[in-house]
């Protein structure tokens, strides 16, 4: 129908495959979210550690560079399993940040302007909805996480020569495979809170509250029966825990990394739960 | 006999919310260009679309949208159905044309064509010069027409619109009429019009489903209503009213709502108008005034909600 003729006409052009259309959510979201400058300037802000590893990294092989700072090599982190670890700890912070910035106003915004009948009308279903979302935070948090963190491994590999790859090609499993558990884990965290809470601002309160207080009374468990079996309550001494053993920096004192590995899948579970309950056209009250 | 081709079938649909049943074993066939949910409120009107856009499960029975059982194909079903909700929807932050094409892409059109039908549908619904204000903006009533070029975006066959007139002035609400009127001409979608305002009703529809505490009250075509009762007249006289009544009964005519002054007359098939004035002039009756008396939609509805379920 043209603009001018102001006549109701069927749509009778190509359709985009029904596979693809989990992606409209995504696409949409990003469009919204770097409309805002403190967003992406955080993003932004996201990309200094890398660049500081990748630097640091490159020190390490180019004498010139080092004789003109005059840096001697000893004096340098070596790029090790640690080297690694400690920036994927970092990189994981930082993605903590930008899922409190990002996370909350994805579904709730949705559920305070009763949104949801709009899309579950349409031939969407709430899987892809959910889908749909968590690829925001997902692709967000990898562009932080993992992706920097392969290229730095690339970075050394290609520098330090083919031998460290292969015999180091357990780090760059364990950088993917933290950074996933730690983007699964917030993303699904953040989605149910904001799904429970249809207050932003309550919602960033709410995810601060379930994955850094847990921490503190992990501390205080901890510390009272001299155990190390109150991390079981810390998201964040879950994840620590598996990346010691991801990283092979383990002390001794973490706790296993199977029942990590349980209670981290339980977490997921409750968050798919509440999402499962909440995510729906209208809410039924019984 | 069913009707050809129905747009809407209900087999034996109950659909529970909860423990509490909220729709009981709806049975029938609805066709038409614009077919008109009424009922009073609680009545399941809601809850019957929500069914038939498989948002609730039903607990027994089936219920098929041109031919295709909600069961089993809910997202094809969804593709050929624009839905308009009755509470305000949108997604807050957005332009018009954002939001109306995002429905769009969700429907699944390509970017690019969901860009030019969301500017199409927001002329035609009046909104073409405020398309880039963000919704937070609207007026009520642009709202509701927002939320109709959301619903008819993507070239729907059926749309289900859930009290659309709803916190209308009465310029909006006759403007969101004669939309609706110029859908149902077009002969390209077929209308579901849910609302609790007969007059709404009565103006754009041409089958009427009666819902009551969950049952169905009545189904019928308005016009084949309405000359099924051609027959009826109201008559008001001076005189002896109640001796013309009499007389008019000796003769086969069914009367209701009579008084010694104002009378509703269901003529018998042998009887004329002519041997009423006849019977008037031998009773020296005055006729002061002889209406031919079509049902309106409100007798329709009322008679449904006396009679119960089971129909008219």
């Amino acid at each position: 129908m043209a603009v001018y003729e102001h006549a109701y006409v069927p749509y009778e052009g190509a359709l985009a495959p029904s596979w693809s259309r989990w992606l409209v959510v995504p696409r949409n979201a990003f469009s919204e979210l770097f409309r805002s400058k403190l967003v992406t300037a955080y993003f932004a802000v996201c990309f200094v550690y890398p660049l500081v590893a990748m630097i640091l990294v490159y020190l390490h092989h180019n004498a010139n560079a080092l004789a003109i700072f005059a840096l001697p090599l000893g004096d340098l982190i070596p790029i090790d399993n640690r080297f690694f670890r400690v920036y994927l700890s970092v990189q994981c912070n930082f993605a903590f940040i930008l899922t409190m910035f990002v996370g909350p106003t994805l579904v709730s915004s949705d559920l305070a302007n009763n949104a949801l009948p709009l899309y579950l009308s349409r031939p969407f279903s709430r899987t892809e909805y959910v889908a749909g979302k968590v690829t925001v935070i997902a692709a967000l948090l990898s562009a932080v996480t993992w992706i920097p963190g392969l290229l730095i491994f690339v970075l050394q590999a290609y520098l330090e020569g083919w031998s460290w790859m292969v015999s180091n090609l357990w780090i760059a499993w364990a950088l993917f495979a933290g950074s996933v558990v730690w983007i699964v884990v917030l993303s699904l965290a953040v989605l149910a809170i904001s799904a429970l809470v249809r207050w932003a601002l309550i919602a960033r309160g709410a995810l601060f509250g379930a994955l850094i207080v847990p921490s503190a009374f992990a501390g205080i468990v901890n510390a009272a029966f001299g155990t190390t079996w109150g991390n079981l309550i810390s998201p964040v001494a879950l994840l620590s825990s598996l990346l010691a053993q991801l990283f092979r920096t383990s002390h001794g004192g973490e706790i296993p990394v199977v029942a990590a590995t349980i209670m981290l899948a339980a977490i997921c579970g409750l968050c798919l739960l509440i999402l499962a309950r909440k995510v729906r056209a209208y809410e039924v009250i019984r | 006999m069913p009707p050809m081709n129905p747009v809407i079938e209900l087999e034996g649909l109950t659909v529970s919310l909860g423990r509490r049943e909220i729709l009981h074993d709806l049975r029938v066939a609805l066709s038409g260009r614009a077919i008109g949910l009424l009922g009073p409120n609680g009545a399941g009107k809601t809850t019957l679309i929500h069914t038939l856009l498989g948002f609730h499960p039903p607990s027994r029975g089936h219920a098929r949208i041109f031919g295709e059982d909600i069961a089993t194909r809910a997202k094809q079903i969804r593709a050929r159905i624009g839905y308009m909700p009755e509470r305000d929807s949108f997604i807050a932050g957005m332009s018009a044309v954002h939001f109306v094409r995002l429905m769009a892409e969700l429907s699944g059109l390509p970017p690019e064509a969901a860009l030019e039908r969301a500017h199409e549908a927001l002329f035609f619904v009046g909104l073409g010069e405020a398309r880039y204000r963000t919704l937070d903006t609207y007026s009520l009533g642009m709202k509701q027409m927002a939320k109709l070029a959301q619903a008819i975006v993507h070239g729907p066959q059926l749309i289900i619109l859930d009290e659309p007139t709803n916190g209308l002035d009465p310029p909006a609400r006759q403007r969101m009429l004669d939309m609706i009127k110029r859908i149902r001409d077009g002969g390209h979608a077929k209308v579901l019009f849910s609302s609790h305002l007969l007059r709404d009703v009565e103006e754009c529809c041409e089958d009427v489903l009666i819902l009551k505490d969950g049952n169905i009250a009545a189904y019928c075509d308005l016009e084949k209503e309405r000359q099924s009762n051609v027959r009826a007249v109201e008559i008001e006289t001076r005189g002896d009213g109640l001796g013309f009544a009499e007389a008019a009964r000796a003769i086969g005519c069914a009367i209701d709502a009579a008084n010694d002054r104002r009378m509703r007359l269901i003529l018998a098939d042998s009887v004329s108008v002519a041997d009423l004035y006849k019977i008037a002039a031998d009773r020296g009756v005055q006729l002061r005034r002889l209406n031919y008396k079509r049902d309106s939609l409100e007798d329709i509805f009322l008679k449904a909600m006396e009679n119960g379920h089971g129909g008219l």
